[in-house]
């Protein structure tokens, strides 16, 4: 949801301080600076993945490894999630999408880091990982989207904080990686060949 | 000096902003936060992508992105999911070099490039991957690039750092760059804008898409892009396509198109003899593409990608002069 008054930018507004120079500046100016910047905010949100398919019905990674049971097929990350005012990272929007030559599932999850390999092979997926129903088709087709969002865990991270890796320094940052994990009764029936995350402001 | 940047974001109580009242010290100390937030947290360059590549022993591979970054960063970091048995030199856009060992099982490479200038140029940037010649084949599963946030902001002209003791109770109201509500107002000119996919192969013609069709063949199928919303009544937003191409011979000339599946509408960027070498071509896409509606916790118009109404973009291209072949390395789109 907007944290905005009014759900986006407001023209007009003066950016140069010669314009709030000797003058009394009107209240109406410094609504819409504070409104736009809370939009800024809202909208500072990023494409964490965007993973095409190449063609309807080749490409992908698959369940080479092992059959009958949760699979990595791709891990993309991590990233440090921007963490909104109530302490909460940014919703995240998921989907995947593949094909299969036999019954099978993917999973998508949005994990802490160092989590993945404990959440995305539960039986049941729990609420930060979307599961497809069981599908057989060969087509690369979107499957299933939806969004997670998770609690805050924050860890240090490393960063510089000046050119040329100058003043080495920490933030707290949620990191999570996003997982494309697969399941078939076979190896190599089973193709992911297309993924989407991307931060949101929560409602 | 201490724009710091926080690790959670604030809202500005904009109700506090009213006629008649004294405005606290707090909420513009609010609004300050909130400046050095969305400054100080970089963009992600290349969007997440699976390359599903592979490098073979004593072979080296290069991909190449096209982006337009905000213009603050001091570090991009690459993330790269790779397996293989293998031990891989990394190389950076200015040609500093790591070295990894990775294993069969899956290892993500962890590469800071610390950049020596800030810059927001529209530029390339780059990453080779050479495999050593007693390792066994890597394959790329899985790359990123983002820009390291920052602990605090400068104050100048780049970064427009918001001087956070200048909005203390009791310290005057000042019109000045960098400090107090001045500061706060001229931040507003930073650049936002968001990168929506960098997707590549590695920069040889036996890796790169290729086509000797006159027909339009598919780049890329079904791409989710959602524009940034700007104003309060926008459904749509501009985004700007970059394609990396090249061709066979001299007289080989291609197009791509971009088509949006939820309007119909579509823009055709030509590369008119691009010859042997490598360049980029642009095309804009103006206020078509579908943008983010806040009123829906998934931020899809209709609440999700999965409707009946399609929300992705179709990616063609084909040879439209000569008998070579056209060559496409790497698509990129950003906001413009």
């Amino acid at each position: 949801m907007s944290t905005s008054a009014q759900g986006g930018l407001i023209r007009g507004v003066p950016t140069t301080l010669a314009d709030y120079s000797d003058r009394a500046v009107r209240t109406s100016e410094w609504r819409s600076i504070s409104n736009n910047w809370n939009h800024i905010a809202d909208e500072r949100s990023r494409t964490l993945v965007c993973w095409a398919a190449e063609s309807t019905t080749t490409g992908g990674i698959t369940n080479s490894k092992v059959p009958n049971a949760w699979q990595r097929l791709v891990s993309f990350g991590p990233f440090p999630l921007l963490v909104g005012a109530d302490g909460r990272p940014y919703t995240v929007r998921l989907a995947v999408g593949g094909r299969s030559i036999a019954s099978a599932y993917l999973r998508i999850g949005v994990c802490v880091a160092g989590t993945a390999n404990e959440q995305m092979g539960l039986t049941t997926a729990p609420a930060n990982v979307l599961e497809t129903a069981a599908f057989n088709n060969s087509t690369n087709l979107w499957r299933i989207d939806g969004y997670v969002t998770l609690d805050a865990e924050f860890v240090n991270y490393a960063i510089a904080n000046g050119l040329s890796g100058a003043s080495p320094s920490s933030v707290a940052a949620v990191l999570v990686t996003v997982e494309v994990w697969a399941k078939a009764a076979s190896t190599s029936t089973v193709y992911a060949t297309q993924a989407y995350a991307a931060e949101q402001v929560a409602l | 000096m201490t724009a710091t940047v926080p690790a959670a974001r604030t809202i500005i109580a904009e109700d506090d902003v009213v006629t008649g009242t004294a405005v606290r010290a707090r909420t513009w100390l609010d609004a300050g936060e909130l400046a050095n937030w969305c400054g100080g947290n970089g963009e992600v360059l290349v969007p997440a992508f699976a390359p599903n590549a592979t490098i073979a022993a004593g072979t080296a591979k290069t991909w190449y992105f096209r982006v337009t970054p905000p213009g603050r960063a001091v570090r991009r970091t690459w993330h790269l999911w790779l397996t293989g048995n293998a031990a891989l030199e990394f190389k950076d856009t200015a040609s500093a070099t790591q070295n990894y060992i990775i294993a069969d099982s899956g290892t993500l490479l962890v590469y800071q490039e610390d950049l020596s200038a800030k810059s927001a140029a529209l530029q390339t940037i780059n990453f080779t991957l050479t495999n050593a010649a007693s390792s066994a084949t890597v394959t790329v599963l899985g790359v990123t690039c983002f820009e390291a946030p920052r602990i605090t902001l400068d104050g100048d002209a780049a970064d427009l750092g918001v001087e956070l003791t200048t909005l203390s109770v009791r310290e005057p109201i000042e019109a000045r760059d960098y400090s107090s509500v001045g500061g706060i107002a001229r931040a507003l000119t930073s650049p936002q804008r968001r990168q929506y996919i960098n997707i590549a192969r590695p920069r040889t013609t036996t890796d790169a898409w290729s086509t000797t069709s006159g027909t339009l063949v598919a780049l890329l199928v079904e791409v989710p892009i959602l524009a940034r919303k700007l104003l309060p009544a926008d459904t749509s937003g501009n985004v700007r396509f970059a394609v990396y191409v090249s061709a066979s011979d001299a007289s080989t000339s291609g197009e791509i198109d971009v088509t949006n599946d939820a309007t119909g509408n579509n823009i055709t960027i030509a590369a008119t003899t691009p010859g042997t070498g490598w360049s980029w071509v642009t095309g804009d896409f103006a206020a078509d593409i579908l943008c983010e509606d806040l009123t829906e916790a998934s931020g899809w118009p209709d609440g999700a990608l999965l409707t009946a109404d399609p929300k992705t973009l179709s990616i063609q291209f084909r040879r439209t002069a000569g008998a070579g072949t056209f060559y496409v390395a790497s698509i990129a789109a950003v906001e413009y």
